[in-house]
């Protein structure tokens, strides 16, 4: 039995070894999660689902908005069902923040209705079965953990999604098919949402830790409230399960003292992937603008031409 | 607590080294530490339902008894027949009680009649098909006087609840597997190498081919509105494959576990792909609910109903694969599955080839199949994965939008292809899948595909580490594909 023990035992060290060489290797930039929890902690974070992932260019930010010795904002948003606003969430952005006494962080806490509201078989805790519910060592590389739960080679062949991991925006190459494909495509996939639209609510749970994510990053800089732009089409399914989402979102930056800048006002400026992701082209365009009215905001409190003056 | 999995891991090196801690001399304690093993194994699964499993233990344990001691056959004939009846009323009202139920409401309000009957809310046992099974043919093979009646209830209780083969089988033969509890286990290197290999080659199939193929076929039958054709087409013939996966490679798993811990389990599937015809086919799928059924069903009815002549035969094989169907699970698209594949055995039964076993010849420098073999094979294969559709579809209605789903031919279907996103799952898949053909081909004598003695030691050992690397990098994610959220 020894030898048998001691050649179970060798097999798996020369596995592990293998692995860790395999590892070094390869690429890990398909995988949408892992190279943001390989990364150190950060001080300044870009927070939401894949529309942020996606659409806004960390790099962007930091040129325009930040100072040369500050750290570089970090897009730390992942998706609607592995990073809605709720406890998960809020818990693996306290296990990314650094505190900042000096108060130099800035954060872009971005929000829509899908991201403070249930839908699905699982609404209230789809993310409880999610990344960031599962891993909590999320500053570590390699991150064994991570690797234990997921592959991270099973987009390897990925042609058009990767992950840049110093910024940690997803970027998606795929090259813009022509405007009838487009069309059908982004069809196919808003059915997905109108499906979820059926059984939407929002969720007061979600709202209240949205705050307390607020309330932890306030003392560490300066906040803003986003709502990106959608398609049309997206946008008027949004409007039909959330009619007064803006007025909300609104009196909640009004209690906070920071600006709500909302986009949707332009949303048929910027062409999506999917009528819900913006593209790559656009999503940069669309961080410009959004550092154009942080800027003419300045100090907290001051409204552009962009935001809606609705009601509280 | 699937075998797979890092909490199985620790919980197997715990019960391994203490079920060899023991003295060899010490067998009843061996015994002891396995049952307990089992039923850690099983409460941690699922403790409300571990009563249940124990309760039934001890029932057949004494009905067991009662008809050992019975000296008049019709009085042993009884005891059994109540432990039969116990066994499939516990079956029935856990599985498919509230099936009935719902079927019954439903008949009822096509002739008009409205009304509710109590929907119960009960909590289905795991693996309680498995154990109620071995169970019944427990008392079976003591009425018919294959076997006595285990005199040690820990020993009994082990063949009921072993942990490796509790939850998905396989179904053991209590003559087979009681007898190697009566003494004890000494460690046997060859045997748990063996068992460690089979392991090895269960992870692969499961993890590496199974899931990656249900990311494709899951992902395709998810969003079937709108896939094409085409990629319906590829999901009806990969499920098959993704089913074989997933089920064989489960059971390797356990059978690998058992024979690390001394112990020989039946073997569940022989290479069913391989299989020139549909009878062939059962002959290597699910082989031991298959050779339960045709022990204990298909063989009684068969002679109950031997001066029908062929019409006789044709009858017990619709009878037991209606209960094959059945026994998957509550739906009459089972029960309908199970009747597609016994109307099947029809044309062997008429052309005199029901009985007959093939033997596979192979040709040429590569140990090829003939091209007689490979048509054949190919034909069993499009019937079964014809009638998978059947057993994967939730109900009648979904079938039927299945299946047109499979025959739309319009250019507007056949011209759109599945996302990339998708293929790229099948990447690692079908190689694999293609490396688990050509050594299932290599070893068909063997009882498993990586059975290479043959082969030079270093060449092995490069296997399995590779297998092990290939199962880290390439395994797939079992339950969906996150990137539809992109």
């Amino acid at each position: 039995m020894d030898r048998f023990v001691i050649k179970v035992i060798f097999y798996a060290l020369a596995a592990a070894a293998l692995l860790m060489a395999v590892y070094a290797v390869l690429p890990y930039d398909r995988d949408y999660a892992y190279g943001r929890m390989i990364g150190p902690k950060q001080h300044s974070l870009i927070l939401g689902s894949s529309r942020t992932a996606q659409g806004i260019a960390p790099e962007i930010i930091t040129q325009r908005l930040q100072k040369p010795d500050d750290q570089p904002i970090y897009n730390y948003a992942f998706t609607m069902n592995d990073s809605p606003y709720g406890w998960v969430y809020w818990q693996s952005i306290k296990r990314k923040l650094i505190r900042n006494k000096q108060k130099t962080s800035l954060f872009i806490v971005c929000v829509d209705p899908w991201a403070l509201g249930d839908f699905g078989k699982n609404g209230a805790n789809r993310e409880f079965n999610g990344r960031l519910e599962r891993i909590k060592s999320i500053n570590t590389h390699p991150n064994w953990d991570y690797l234990g739960h997921y592959n991270i080679y099973q987009s390897l062949f990925n042609r058009y999604l990767h992950l840049d991991a110093k910024t940690g925006r997803y970027i998606n190459d795929k090259p813009a098919p022509d405007s009838v494909r487009l069309q059908r495509y982004i069809e196919a996939k808003l059915q997905d949402y109108r499906a979820h639209a059926l059984n939407f609510k929002a969720s007061e749970n979600r709202i209240a830790n949205l705050k307390e994510i607020m309330n932890m990053l306030r003392p560490n800089g300066k906040m803003y409230l986003v709502r990106m732009p959608v398609s049309p089409q997206m946008y008027h399914i949004e409007q039909s399960i959330w009619s007064n989402f803006d007025q909300r979102m609104q009196s909640i930056a009004d209690a906070y003292h920071i600006p709500y800048i909302n986009f949707t006002n332009r949303n048929a400026q910027f062409a999506t992937t999917d009528g819900n992701h913006l593209q790559k082209q656009a999503g940069e365009a669309f961080t410009q603008d959004l550092c154009d009215s942080i800027q003419a905001k300045g100090v907290r409190g001051e409204r552009t031409k962009f935001a809606r003056r609705s009601p509280n | 607590m699937i075998v797979n999995s890092i909490a199985f891991l620790l919980f197997f090196v715990l019960v391994f080294a203490a079920y060899y801690m023991v003295p060899q001399t010490q067998r009843r304690l061996q015994n002891l530490v396995l049952l307990t093993a089992s039923y850690s194994f099983y409460a941690y699964t699922d403790l409300r339902t571990l009563p249940i499993l124990i309760g039934l233990t001890l029932l057949f344990y004494g009905l067991g008894y009662l008809i050992q001691r019975a000296s008049d056959d019709r009085v042993k004939a009884r005891w059994m027949r109540l432990g039969v009846a116990a066994g499939l009323g516990v079956l029935f009202y856990f599985k498919y009680l509230n099936f009935f139920v719902d079927s019954f409401t439903q008949v009822l309000r096509g002739w008009g009649i409205e009304g509710e009957f109590p929907h119960l809310q009960v909590l289905l046992p795991l693996g309680l098909s498995f154990f109620i099974f071995r169970l019944i043919s427990y008392l079976i093979d003591i009425q018919r006087g294959k076997l006595s009646a285990e005199p040690n209830l820990v020993i009994f209780a082990n063949y009921v609840a072993f942990f490796p083969s509790l939850l998905s089988g396989p179904i053991d033969r209590p003559g087979v597997f009681l007898p190697q509890l009566q003494k004890a286990r000494a460690f046997d290197t060859e045997l748990a190498t063996d068992g460690m290999r089979q392991i090895l080659w269960g992870m692969f199939k499961k993890m590496v081919i199974a899931n990656n193929l249900s990311v494709f076929v899951e992902g395709i039958w998810g969003q079937s509105a709108n896939a094409g054709t085409p990629a319906i087409w590829v999901a009806v013939l990969l499920y098959p494959i993704q089913m074989y996966a997933d089920f064989s490679g489960y059971s390797d798993m356990s059978i690998g576990v058992a024979k690390v811990l001394g112990i020989r389990i039946a073997i569940n599937f022989n290479c069913p792909f391989f299989a020139v015809n549909i009878a062939e086919y059962w002959r290597r799928w699910h082989i031991s609910l298959t050779s339960w059924l045709t022990d204990y069903v298909f063989s009684p009815l068969s002679i109950r109903y031997r001066d029908w002549g062929n019409r006789g035969l044709i009858l017990s094989i619709l009878i037991t694969f209606v209960l094959i169907g059945a026994w998957h699970g509550a739906r009459w698209t089972f029960v309908l599955f199970g009747l597609y594949h016994g109307l099947l055995y029809i044309p062997l039964m008429l052309n005199g080839s029901f009985f007959k076993k093939s033997k596979l010849k192979s040709q040429g420098r590569w140990d090829l199949p003939t091209s007689k073999d490979v048509r054949q094979m190919i034909g069993t294969f499009l019937l079964v994965a014809l009638g998978l559709i059947l057993f994967r579809a939730e109900s009648l209605t979904d079938f039927g939008q299945m299946l047109l789903r499979v025959l739309d031919v319009r250019p507007s279907a056949l011209q759109q292809l599945p996302s990339l996103q998708l293929i790229s799952a099948l990447i690692p898949a079908v190689p694999a899948v293609c490396f688990m053909f050509w050594m299932e081909w290599r070893n068909r004598q063997k009882t498993f595909a990586l059975q290479s003695e043959d082969r030079a030691a270093w060449q092995r050992r490069l296997l399995y580490v590779a297998l092990v690397i290939g199962i880290f990098v390439f395994r797939g994610e079992a339950g969906g594909f996150i990137y539809f959220q992109f």
